[in-house]
């Protein structure tokens, strides 16, 4: 067993709980996912070996008839723990990836090169023979769009508009995460703040006659004294603190991909800062590369 | 990346009251070669600048220097000219405030006075750039009318309207970073005229600039949560007041909150309780604003916090006048 | 363009205003009657030779303009302009009385003529560097703007902005006179806070400047034709007057910066101008 440094441990729990969840997004609107799991019961667990900080969650995919017999209806559910059969689910399948420690569960997410990605094998052959292995590497894999070498064009517009989707959630909730779990930088930022939404939108995606083919996209962080809150869609109790607005997924991804940094990117018009533009926003920004930077490659932070 | 007619929503959106300002003196320019601008160094923080860029021989900057420039405007006023007068708030009324009242006022003379970081919108620059008396003095001065915009499009409104004012004029808008309040230019503006934003019965707010966005989330959320039917008045004219507006509020609800980015002394608050008093009507008065201190410095937004004339501090005092608990959203779950 | 006018001709005018100076200030009963006499001279010249005005238009746009910095000589002006036909000689009887048109200071919405409301000190360079902007805009290029300044008055900092002003605008229509009487209301100007030099201020200041005897027609009438053909940048003319010319008893005295006639005092007065 190892012990692993502070930095990873934050990292780990950051994926098993901002990160796993996005994998919701593709789940419901791929068509290729909505078909693979449509009669798939299966959990997958995942856990990470380590001296103090041993890691463990499990995410829960039920066909629609088992969701309405077992879970009320939802199809997908991530629980941050290991996996216990209760009463009625003896039958659903269960996926052990197992690691032995916290470095090989990075590596496999966020790996710098190919030999780190290897740590994906041995859980993956113990787990071969299973049910819907396949289709589930298919869907860890769709987690590696957030990535910053995958850019879709503008010929791709489902691609950039799920890349997007993911993208923010990823990140609102894993900024609502990292303050929970004691983040100097977020804990100390949010500590004094007011009931303060920071909203992002990104209008909907358009043909070229103009007809709306993919949906506005909406996702926040709620902050207050502390508390923090990722949340899905338009927060509509109160007007947003800060409203950082895209015209379309297309638009959001010249600023997420990092073509333009913040200020360049308002400049350009391709992000509208509504709200405390001048103090609050840039620095909710750093704060949201800062997150952002834990999740991904090294090989990709400037 | 795509420009042109599609991002006109977003390019709105994206300017604020001060940027409005500049974009809108320029297309009057452009139709009324009477209107020129003044302003003493601030050309670039006021956005007059834009109008200076568009017509650079009718942009007289007199430097740092903002009695000059209150004289100056009254001289080109005086020629026939329309002038607009740009520079922070703090040194249009005071520095430059004798020179407002004996040379613009007294001889009532249409020079319009656009007075940009009013209120305590200049956050971390202290009380030397704050401005939380403009109000009072202004209203002080005979003839002279009294615009708090609340957003970039009654900025940009206000702008035109100022224009067909035979007399002095004065507004005051935010830094430039002030959320709007509206979704585009169509709504009624008139002059004098609050505007009725949220129809309630318990208790009327009345709020002039930024804290009227405020005002507007807080009477939503008292609705949806609290259940307390709240009235929110936009009194963009504090001068000539809209004393119709007021006492209608008075009798239909009974309770009156005002809420300005200035102090409690001589502003909105002031200016309300006037005409109730006068009007002999009883009701129950309460008025939020900066209470008659020199403010701490820090970011606008968290000074608006700590005089409670944002959303939530609103929020409270009105549940805290009706003697109710309020109901917070205390839901911190992270959602899927 | 100046009118063709002789100095003998402004001196008589300017008898006629001295006289009609202590005769208003008899009617108001007491008035700044030391600085109005002293600038009597200047105005007579400028309302009789050289201001292209109109009593029957008084606001045509091309005319010249002229503003009273020193409001409180407005005792000296408003007879000026009743003698030059913008207002009845007669109503020169109602001034300073209930709702008269004419006060200590000019009110420019109720006198014909006057083209500023003026009294509080410092306020005239910047609305004559606005005015001065304004015509030049307008394409009015041969009007001229006329301020006139008291001394005292150089102690306000306003001046000084406007002053600056007018010579990064190059603003040659502009001709500022300050009427050197040497004397304000707690005592000479040198004492109380001093001025001097005060040419070699306007010169720092991108002004050209000339000098005069303000109270020798023939002086006056040579400073203003200069003034009037001057091009290139604002120019400046230190009037040297002595307050109170033309009546002995306030001639150079601080205490007749204001003052009562009553009706033997008048007579004496009246026969000191009529004597000069």
């Amino acid at each position: 067993m190892s012990k692993a440094i502070a930095e990873d441990v934050l990292a780990a729990k950051l994926f098993m709980r901002a990160a796993f969840p996005v994998m919701r997004v593709p789940l419901e609107e791929d068509p290729a996912m909505v078909k693979k799991f449509a009669n798939l019961n299966t959990i997958v667990e995942f856990t990470a070996e380590d001296d103090e900080n041993p890691l463990a969650c499990h995410l829960i995919f039920l066909s629609q008839e088992k969701a309405d017999e077992l879970l009320e209806g939802k199809r997908f559910k991530v629980v941050q723990s290991a996996y216990v059969a209760s009463e009625g689910w003896e039958k659903i399948q269960v996926m052990r990836f197992h690691f032995k420690d916290i470095k090989t569960f990075l590596g496999v997410l966020k790996g710098n090169g190919i030999g780190d990605m290897l740590g994906i094998l041995p859980p993956v052959v113990k787990n071969i023979t299973k049910k819907g292995a396949l289709s589930f590497i298919f869907l860890l894999l769709s987690l590696t769009k957030m990535m910053p070498n995958f850019v879709p064009g503008e010929d791709q517009p489902f691609q950039q508009y799920l890349k997007v989707k993911m993208s923010l959630y990823l990140i609102t909730t894993a900024m609502s995460v990292a303050t929970k779990l004691g983040w100097k930088p977020l804990a100390d930022w949010t500590a004094k703040q007011t009931d303060r939404v920071y909203q992002f939108k990104v209008g909907p995606t358009k043909d070229k006659d103009g007809k709306e083919i993919y949906p506005e996209i909406g996702a926040y962080l709620r902050v207050k004294f502390g508390n923090t809150k990722g949340g899905r869609g338009i927060y509509t109790r109160k007007s947003p603190f800060v409203l950082l607005q895209f015209p379309n997924p297309s638009g959001t991804l010249d600023v997420l991909t990092g073509k333009y940094d913040f200020v360049g990117a308002v400049s350009h018009g391709c992000v509208a800062v509504i709200g405390a533009g001048d103090s609050y926003a840039v620095y909710f920004n750093e704060l949201m590369t800062k997150v952002q930077n834990m999740l991904i490659p090294s090989k990709y932070i400037k | 990346m795509a420009e042109g007619t599609a991002w006109n929503v977003y390019d709105a959106l994206k300017m604020a009251s001060k940027e409005i300002y500049g974009k809108v003196l320029t297309e009057l320019g452009k139709e009324n070669d009477k209107i020129v601008g003044v302003t003493a160094d601030l050309a670039k923080s006021t956005n007059i600048g834009n109008f200076g860029e568009a017509f650079p021989e009718r942009l007289f900057n007199v430097g740092i220097a903002e009695q000059n420039m209150m004289g100056v405007a009254a001289g080109l006023a005086k020629t026939g000219l329309i002038p607009f007068a740009s520079t922070f708030a703090i040194f249009a009324c005071l520095r430059g405030g004798e020179q407002v009242r004996s040379d613009i006022a007294y001889q009532n003379l249409p020079v319009k006075i656009i007075a940009t970081h009013g209120g305590l919108s200049f956050g971390a620059s202290g009380s030397t750039h704050h401005c939380t008396e403009d109000i009072a003095i202004m209203r002080s001065m005979a003839n002279m009318t009294v615009v708090v915009p609340a957003d970039g499009f009654e900025t940009a409104k206000a702008v035109r309207a100022c224009v067909k004012i035979p007399g002095p004029f004065y507004m005051r808008v935010g830094r430039g970073f002030e959320p709007p309040l509206h979704e585009n230019e169509d709504f009624d503006f008139e002059i004098g005229k609050a505007i009725n934003l949220h129809e309630g019965k318990d208790i009327t707010i009345i709020a002039c600039g930024v804290c009227v966005l405020q005002a507007l989330d807080a009477a939503k959320v008292l609705e949806k949560e609290n259940g307390v039917s709240v009235r929110v008045l936009d009194m963009h004219t504090l001068k000539p007041i809209d004393e119709e507006a007021i006492m209608k509020a008075v009798l239909d609800t009974r309770r009156i909150l005002t809420v300005e980015e200035h102090n409690i002394i001589g502003g909105l608050g002031d200016a309300v309780a006037s005409v109730i008093a006068q009007s002999g009507k009883g009701c129950a008065f309460t008025k939020l604003g900066i209470p008659d201190e020199y403010s701490v410095i820090g970011p606008p937004e968290d000074l608006y916090a700590r005089y409670k004339i944002d959303a939530t501090g609103i929020e409270e005092t009105v549940m805290e006048l009706l003697g109710k608990e309020i109901e917070a959203d205390e839901d911190w779950s992270d959602e899927d | 363009m100046p009118k063709n006018v002789t100095v003998e001709e402004l001196k008589a005018k300017a008898k006629e205003l001295r006289i009609n100076i202590v005769k208003t200030t008899n009617y108001a009963k007491s008035g700044h009657v030391g600085g109005s006499l002293s600038a009597a001279d200047m105005l007579t010249a400028l309302y009789f030779k050289f201001l292209n005005v109109d009593p029957a238009d008084p606001k045509k746009m091309d005319r010249d303009r002229f503003i009273l910095s020193k409001g409180h000589s407005a005792l000296g002006y408003v007879p000026t302009l009743a003698m030059a036909g913008f207002v009845p000689m007669d109503s020169l009887k109602s001034f300073n009385h209930y709702e008269s048109c004419y006060g200590i200071h000019p009110d420019s919405r109720k006198i014909s003529g006057c083209d500023a409301s003026t009294g509080s000190l410092g306020h005239g360079l910047p609305m004559g560097v606005g005015m001065a902007l304004g015509l030049r805009y307008q394409g009015y290029k041969d009007s001229k703007v006329v301020v006139l300044m008291g001394d005292g008055e150089q102690n306000e900092g306003s001046v000084w902005e406007g002053a600056m002003a007018a010579a990064h605008y190059k603003l040659d229509n502009i001709i500022a006179i300050v009427d050197r009487n040497k004397l304000m209301i707690d005592g000479p100007t040198e004492q109380v806070m001093g001025i001097d030099p005060i040419d070699k201020k306007y010169e720092a200041f991108g002004f050209r400047v000339i000098s005069c005897n303000g109270n020798d027609m023939a002086d006056v009438d040579r400073a203003l034709t200069e003034a009037w053909e001057n091009k290139g940048k604002p120019i400046c003319i230190i009037s040297h007057t002595e307050k109170g010319f033309g009546v002995k008893r306030f001639q150079g005295k601080v205490a007749w910066h204001y003052g009562a006639i009553d009706s033997d005092m008048l007579k004496e007065a009246i026969a000191d101008i009529e004597a000069l």
